[in-house]
């Protein structure tokens, strides 16, 4: 677990708890802390913004092999049955959503939720880091990033590659 | 017993469908947002129960409320937000608007289940003949 403090008024260990139950109730897995380092080459991004009086995004960033872990998960797809690339980028585009949204309502003042976008493949995005969860269940691993946009973003030694 | 599932994701649709029918409701259609959910309560018979997620493209959960409340016709559809957005305010503001019920995602078939006894439309459990 990784936390940059006096961003937001966010703490790892809430982001922590609703991952944690996000696997517990939607995906019926379960969820062990662990912040895993994983090659990004391949990885799958969903993200979903946060605008208002705080600005940002929250990100899940997983390979694709554990995607596909996520949407049978979910959807009760049995391995003998094939996952279409539209099930997977939906179910993890629901992931981030539910986790997005409980993030928001973490966050003082009004925001408002964005729509989730997935993205097959890693593209960095300019932001600052609040905090990253890691999860981890049997042969899986993914991993959870609350970032801050700021409005007047521009690159400095505080900005990393939100993923 | 029928139920409309609004939802943008393809993957919370299918799993409140699926626990609906498993709680025994007879037929369960689905909406991937307020206008085609409007579109579906204007040309079939109404369903007892509408699960409304909030943030939606086209038209959000929210309008959609409004939109059924408007008319008289549907005022016997039962509303229950399904929804991330579980901030005081939203949940005021949606009960304010006429959803009876409010579910947070994410949720158990089971939290689920207590709402819709809540609402007094749980099935009633069917009869297996022998």
């Amino acid at each position: 677990m990784t936390t940059t403090t006096g961003v937001a008024p966010i703490r790892a260990d809430e982001v922590w708890e609703l991952v944690a139950e996000v696997w517990e109730s939607l995906l019926q897995l379960p969820a062990i802390r662990a912040d895993h380092a994983f090659g990004l080459q391949g990885a799958m991004t969903a993200s979903v913004t946060i605008d208002g009086d705080w600005t940002g995004l929250v990100t899940v960033t997983m390979p694709p092999t554990t995607a596909v872990a996520v949407t049978r998960a979910m959807l009760q797809i049995p391995e003998t049955d094939d996952v279409s690339d539209a099930d997977v980028a939906d179910a993890v585009g629901e992931v981030v959503n539910v986790i997005g949204g409980n993030v928001k309502a973490l966050l003082q003042g009004s925001t408002s939720l964005g729509l989730p976008r997935v993205e097959l493949e890693w593209a960095p995005v300019h932001a600052q880091l609040v905090c990253r969860a890691g999860v981890e269940w049997p042969g899986h691993a993914a991993r959870i990033g609350v970032w801050h946009l700021p409005s007047t973003a521009t690159s400095n030694d505080s900005m990393g590659e939100a993923r | 017993m029928r139920a409309l599932v609004i939802d943008d994701s393809r993957a919370m649709r299918r799993i409140v469908s699926r626990i609906l029918v498993d709680l025994g409701y007879d037929e369960v259609l689905e909406a991937e947002h307020g206008q085609a959910a409007l579109d579906v309560l204007a040309t079939g018979p109404l369903p007892e129960l509408a699960c409304v997620d909030w943030n939606m493209p086209v038209m959000d959960g929210l309008t959609f409320v409004n939109r059924v409340r408007a008319e008289p016709a549907w005022r016997s559809l039962t509303l229950m937000m399904v929804t991330t957005e579980s901030e005081h305010g939203q949940i005021v503001r949606a009960l304010a608007a006429g959803a009876h019920e409010y579910l947070i995602k994410p949720f158990t078939a089971d939290a689920l289940r207590d709402k819709l006894l809540l609402l007094g439309l749980l099935p009633e459990p069917k009869e297996v003949s022998a």
